[in-house]
Parts: C-alpha cells; structure tokens; sequence
C-alpha cells in the first residue's frame, strides 16, 4: 500500500517536473518508460514512445548511442548530462529537452531522464542575448569611431597641409613683393582667405575629435580650476581688446569630463564673448552648484544673442550676422561634447541688462573614483 | 542512407544557425537570436561518388568568453565547418583556438573554413593574405553569405566531397 502510494508521489513529481524516465534491465535491452506507456503527451508528441524515442531524435541517438556509451559500460561517470537541444516534431513545433543518462551499480542495468527544460533555456538565452547584443553594439561603436579617425586624419593632412604650404608661400610674396606694391591688397586678401579657411579645417576637426577623444578621464576633473586656467591664459587676448575679465571662483567642482576638452569648451565661450563685447566691457565667468550638478556661466555686456538666432545656436554651421569668418562650429563643439559628459549646454539674454549668458551644467563626479575598465 | 555528422564551430554571431538555415531551408532572417543548446538539422546531399547521405548538422553554440565548445559534442563528427565573421576580425582567431584544440582529437578530419557575410563588402577587414595562409596549411576556405545563399551550399558540398574521399582511404 505504502509502496503505491510512493510511487504515486514520484509520478506527480516527474509530471510536474516534464520528466520522463526510461529504464532497462539487462535481460532485455530494450528501454521502457518507468511510469508505464504512453507517458504524458508532450513525450508522445516528440518522442513517440520508449522503443521509438531513439530512433526519432537524432540527438537523443547520439546522446545515447555514443557520448553515454562509458556511462552504460561503467567505465565513465555513473551519471551524464547531454546539455540542452532543440527537438522539433513533425508539426514543425520545437522544445527544449535535457537528458540524463544514468547507470547502476554492479550491471543492474540503465536509466534515462529526459526533461523539457523551456524555462531554463529562455533564461539562459535571454542573458547570453544580452552580452552578445552588448558586445556587438560596442563593437559597432568602436569600429564608427575608427572610421571618423581616419576621416580626421584625411581632413588634417590632406586638407590642412598644402594649405600651410600656400599659406607660408603668400607671406613670402608679400613680403618680397618689391617693384609690384599694387598687388600687395592682393596678396593679403589671399591671406586672409586661406587663415580663414586653415580656422576652419581646425574647427571641424575639433568637432570630430568631440566625438572621438573626450571621453572622461578615470578621475574626475576640477571645473573651477580647469576654468582658472583657461580665463588666464586669455587675459592677453581681451587686453587687447580693452575687455576686463571677472572671474569668480568657488569651491572645487569634480566632474567627470576630459581636461584638455573643457579647457576647449570654456575657451570658446570666453572667445566668443570677449569677441562681442563692447571697448571697455566685462566677461565674466563663475561658478556654482545646483541641484547635484555643476553649473559655470560665462556672461558677457555685448548686444545679446539674435531671437531668430537662439534655437539655432548650437546647430553646426550657425552664424550671427556680421560674423563673418566664423567657422559656425564652435558652439556646436561645445554642445557635443558637453553633452557626451551627460551634461547640457544652454544660451540666453541677460534679463534687464545687456549680454549673453552661456551655462553649461555637469553632473558632479561623486564617490569613489570610477575603476577603468 | 549513410548518415553524416558535421559540427559547425565558431564565435557568437558569425552566422552559424543562419547558414544551416540558407543550406537546408533556403531562408534567411535578419535578426539575431544567439543559439543556447544544440539543434541538429539534416539534409541529405549526393557524394562524388553517386551514394547519397544524410547530413547531420550539429549547430552548436557560439564560444564566447565564457565557454568554449563542449567537445563531447563533436565525437563521432566525419566533418567540421569553422566559422568566422569576415566583418569582424577577431572571430578568426576564434577559430584558430577552437582548431588547435580540435585537431589533435581529431587528426586530419576533413574541415573547411567559412568566412560569413561576404555581402557586407564595405565592412570587410579579412585580407586576402591573410586566408592565403589558411589555404596554405590544407584548408579550403569559402567566401559565403547566409543573407545572399553566394557560395553556402558550395561550401557544405566541399566538406561533403572530402568526408567522401576520406572514407574511401579507410
Ligand atoms: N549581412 C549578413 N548578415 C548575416 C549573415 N549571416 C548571418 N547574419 C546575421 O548575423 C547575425 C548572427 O547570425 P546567427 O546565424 O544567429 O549567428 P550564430 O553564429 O548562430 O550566433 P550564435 O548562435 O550566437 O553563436 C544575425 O543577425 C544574422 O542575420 C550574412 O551572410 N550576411
Ligand atoms: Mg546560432
């Protein structure tokens, strides 16, 4: 009675499991289903019955036929796993089985457990999906990048070198111009025109180096130091121009960005703003710290920004008018790279006086330093 | 009908399963779902000497960093087709591993080398040279495209054609 009664429990637990376990015994050889024929109906459905299962699944026939043949000899591990395979049966309907091939001791005789084993498989797949998928992306990224470097280089070498050459080569006619002092106009206009067009080439150059090399350093940045720098090493610049430069510093601002980049970024603001000042104005450029992130603002006394001109500003090749000249990628710079720091770049009119305010936001850097990869 | 197993080897996503698909059911889909577990397609093809065989295709998961190919698996193979990823460099010394682990299992097994995707021609980064010195050391290498069919059943007519051969020799 109690023997019944366990073997009615293990047959639940097998059902619940999609178990199937196949035994046989010495004497005949042949496999039969433990739990008695036919077994539960997805075993029918792909595996027919115990006499046909082997012959059906060429998997299963390989499994047993071969890989299990030391388990059945008692030569190998009392036990072996087969791994998962697809079976698919004649309605062209597949599932996901494991089998177990099992043998006891002393040759009385050999089992086999197959299950079906969706759920594991659709957890395993959807992991490994996703680092493949991953690994993919990144790779597809890396191999853009390489691309644009090349591009770069094309743009610095091919384009920017024989204009050096024509540069240095008009300098020298200029000034050797001896018996012909009439074309000297000409000649300085030719000047002019390839240093503009030299700015360029730098200009879009940086913008594609934006992309390329302002990834963050490992250890985050100081804003407010990186923006001293920057605002000294300008002053000569807006001496010249009879602009006073206000800096007001604070308390260190770590940010995860790249040095050389923002010392860029902030030097384009300062530019442009001592650019459009007024004899005798103040740029000012400060600091603060809002709501987790860092925030620096450069201002400036000039006429302020266009309103035709605002939603357009950081778009590449923007120009205000009377700014001729002006490679229009500048701000565009700015804008990209910031916002590859997950930062934000944003312009407007200085509200009840005169001047732009440029601010830029990024987050802070906080914790431990980042490990690099 | 003679039966015959092949096993196709290489890293994830170089078109393994695409290529069975082109070879035995002529489709070929765009997305990607990484394979977990083995499937085995068959398809039966004419050998040079006129008998006709069942191919057994062993599509086995793709090694990654993970894991290499469980080699229980290829016991029993007359073939291998190795598989790289012409777009993708790296994928070839993929199989230069698994091969160096493979061959001394399996000394002289008949193999043949498939560098998938051939159709993204503009992605390209296996040079010439370089499948030369495949070629050079007795393999015989296929330009293939799961997408476009170019040169899949060529390729397992080829592995075919010397897993033939090769019983002949015994
Ligand atoms: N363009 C192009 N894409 C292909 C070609 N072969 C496969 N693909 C694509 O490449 C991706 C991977 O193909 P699969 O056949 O799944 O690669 P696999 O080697 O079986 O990958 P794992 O199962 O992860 O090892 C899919 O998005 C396919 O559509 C081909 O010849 N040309
Ligand atoms: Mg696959």
């Amino acid at each position: 009675m109690s023997h019944e009664f366990d073997s009615a429990v293990a047959g639940d637990v097998l059902e619940r499991l999609e178990v199937v376990v196949l035994v046989r015994e010495p004497a005949d050889g042949g496999w039969r289903l433990a739990s008695g024929e036919p077994g539960p109906g997805w075993w029918v459905t792909w595996f027919g019955s115990a006499g046909e299962a082997v012959g059906r699944s060429a998997f299963l026939e390989d499994f047993v036929d071969r890989a299990s043949q030391e388990c059945w000899a008692g030569t190998g591990p009392g036990t072996l796993r087969s791994g998962m395979w697809e079976e698919t049966h004649a309605g062209g309907e597949s599932r996901f089985f494991e089998a177990i091939a099992g043998h006891r001791p002393s040759g009385a005789g050999d089992w086999l457990a197959v299950q079906a084993v969706d759920d594991r498989l659709l957890r395993e797949q959807a992991i490994l999906q996703s680092v493949h998928d991953q690994r993919l992306d990144r790779r597809r990224l890396q191999k853009e990048l390489e691309k644009k470097q090349i591009l770069l280089e094309c743009i610095m070498h091919d384009l920017g070198n024989p204009l050096a050459t024509v540069l240095m080569n008009l300098q020298h006619l200029g000034r050797h111009l001896g018996e012909r002092p009439d074309l000297l106009p000409a000649v300085s206009r030719a000047v002019s025109q390839a240093e503009r067009q030299r700015s360029l080439i730098r200009s879009i150059a940086e913008v594609f180096a934006a992309d390329l090399i302002g990834m963050p350093s490992g250890e985050p940045v100081d804003l407010v130091s990186v923006g001293a720098q920057t605002i000294a090493a300008l002053a000569p610049q807006a001496a010249a121009r009879g602009v006073t430069l206000c800096p007001f510093f604070g308390p260190a601002l770590p940010v995860a960005a790249e040095p050389l980049h923002l010392s860029r970024v902030l030097e384009n603001l300062l530019v442009n703003a001592i650019r459009h000042s007024p004899d005798g104005g103040n740029v000012s450029l400060s600091f603060d710290r809002q709501d987790g992130e860092a925030v620096c603002r450069v201002e400036d006394e000039g006429a302020g920004i266009d309103d035709a001109l605002l939603p357009r500003l950081f778009r590449p090749f923007t120009q205000g008018s009377g700014e001729v000249g002006q490679s229009g990628l500048g701000l565009y710079f700015c804008r990209l790279t910031v916002e590859q720091w997950g930062g934000r770049i944003a312009a407007r009119n200085r509200p009840g006086t005169a001047g732009a305010c440029f601010e830029i936001k990024l987050p802070l850097a906080t914790g431990a330093k980042p490990t690099p990869a | 009908m003679i039966k015959r197993k092949i096993c196709l080897i290489g890293a994830y996503a170089v078109g393994k399963t695409s290529l069975v698909r082109r070879f035995v059911s002529g489709v070929f889909s765009e997305a990607y779902l990484t394979t977990v577990g083995v499937k085995i397609d068959q398809r039966a093809t004419r050998l040079p000497d006129g008998r006709e065989a069942l191919l057994m295709i062993w599509d086995l998961a793709g090694r990654d960093e993970f894991e290499a190919v469980r080699k229980s698996y290829l016991s029993g193979a007359s073939g291998f087709v190795f598989v790289a990823d012409g777009t993708r460099r790296e994928t070839l010394d993929a199989v230069a591993e698994e091969m160096a682990e493979i061959e001394p299992l399996y000394p002289g097994l008949p193999a043949v080398l498939l560098i998938n995707k051939r159709d993204l021609s503009a992605d390209w980064e296996i040079d010439e040279s370089t499948l030369s010195a495949w070629r050079d050391r007795g393999l015989s290498v296929h330009l293939t495209s799961a997408r476009t069919g170019e040169h899949v059943a060529e390729a397992f007519d080829d592995l075919a054609a010397r897993m033939a051969g090769d019983a002949e020799k015994v």
